[in-house]
């Protein structure tokens, strides 16, 4: 079951150095500190740890902690 | 049969005895002096210099001049492979060029339009192989290969595919990326490394996440090619190992094409090789098939015994194989 604390660490597990615990739900991936290829391989480990694949017109959107689990509730 | 009466037609030398299996014996790169100052050309394209330096990883970017073309630079890694290590161009019996970005769209093959600029032997065979960022490894399997059936003594794998024949400067996904550059590798018997256990493969699905657009400028899909480098290149790492029967604790150095500083950490981490997987590409860029020779010649250290290379891109394919160092595989 996918929850905010599990995606806290997916991220931490994939952004080097990076803190999770101060995001909020709601904020923007880039404000909190995480880039471009960041994004990139947070989604993959995302895919990889929950066994979906998003496409790429799904990805942009998929940019704070909120929209990934709406996302993942719904696939 | 009469015997052809010109020496440049007659056959190639035979391989020394107890020396059956050509190698790679030395390694010469060429790059243009020219650089573009990548920082600066992040602010014009509004990249952050942070992700530049810190992801990217590329702070200068090597040009070719105008007048160069792809054969230029060619010959002159093959040239710096004679004077840096004594290659002997009358003696060549092959050479391979690798490149997509060939002179004059491809007629004639490029490797030809060297051969003429190198004044070499008319019994001197050479072809082009169409392959990018996988290019070197495949190159080096397939020169080896059809040196060890024909039993030819000196060949040269070159590499050479400048892409700023087809950046679209205006591209920031693309422009940041890469340099030109040249790699001349001297296969011979008397060599350095053996070529080892080997893993090819292409996920086709994917061949237009990298590709040329209708305006003839590379484009490239970002995201599918960092995710099949990130799967597939772990993955093929671990059949290779497996193939070679050993673990990647017995490797020394792992040279992995230069995409990136970011590609390269990523996958360094997955792979479990920590600082064995070497960047070295930030005063000079992404190369395309001569990244990982730029680190054979000049980024291995003399005690390293063994080796691990990938190269992976453009089809999208890859290409990984291990080479041992001579003197290990002495008994």
């Amino acid at each position: 079951m996918p929850t905010s604390s599990k995606l806290r660490a997916i991220i931490e597990q994939t952004v080097a150095g990076f803190d999770a615990s101060a995001m909020r739900d709601d904020q923007l991936f880039r404000d909190a500190g995480i880039d471009s290829l960041d994004h990139l391989n947070v989604l993959l480990a995302v895919e990889e740890q929950f066994g979906i694949e998003i496409p790429d017109e799904d990805s942009k959107s998929l940019n704070t902690l909120n929209a990934l689990l709406a996302y993942l509730a719904a696939h | 049969m009469t015997q052809p009466s010109d020496p440049k037609l007659m056959p190639p030398s035979s391989p020394r005895e107890g020396t059956s299996r050509v190698g790679i014996r030395a390694v010469s790169v060429y790059r243009p002096p020219t650089t573009i100052d990548n920082l600066e050309q992040g602010a014009r394209l509004e990249a952050d210099s942070a992700f530049i330096t810190h992801k990217i990883g590329m702070l200068a970017l090597t040009r070719k001049s105008a007048a160069e073309d792809t054969s230029d630079l060619a010959v002159a890694a093959v040239e710096k492979l004679v004077s840096e290590h004594g290659l002997p161009l009358a003696e060549l019996d092959c050479l391979v060029l690798v490149t997509q970005n060939p002179d004059r769209a491809g007629l004639p093959h490029s490797s030809a339009i060297i051969h003429k600029k190198l004044e070499l032997a008319p019994r001197c065979a050479v072809f082009d192989i169409g392959l990018g960022c996988s290019g070197y490894v495949q190159g080096l399997s397939v020169i080896q290969a059809w040196m060890s059936a024909q039993g030819f003594a000196h060949g040269v794998l070159v590499t050479a595919d400048p892409y700023s024949k087809i950046i679209d400067p205006t591209d920031r996904d693309t422009a940041l990326l890469f340099g030109d550059g040249a790699s001349a590798t001297w296969i011979a018997h008397d060599c350095e490394w053996h070529l080892g256990a080997t893993d090819f493969g292409t996920q086709s699905a994917q061949c237009d996440a990298l590709t040329r657009d209708a305006s003839g400028h590379l484009s490239m899909n970002g995201r599918a090619v960092f995710n099949f480098a990130a799967t597939q290149v772990p993955a093929s790492i671990e059949r290779l190992l497996a193939k070679a029967q050993c673990s990647l604790d017995t490797i020394d150095y792992v040279l992995l094409h230069q995409g990136s500083r970011y590609i390269v950490e990523t996958l360094a981490k997955r792979i479990g090789a920590g600082e064995r997987a070497i960047f070295a590409a930030g005063a000079y860029g992404n190369t395309v098939s001569s990244s990982i020779p730029m680190l054979l010649a000049e980024n291995t250290p003399a005690s390293a015994k063994r080796l691990l290379l990938c190269g992976f891109g453009v089809g999208l394919s890859w290409a990984s194989c291990i080479l041992d160092r001579a003197e290990r595989l002495r008994p």
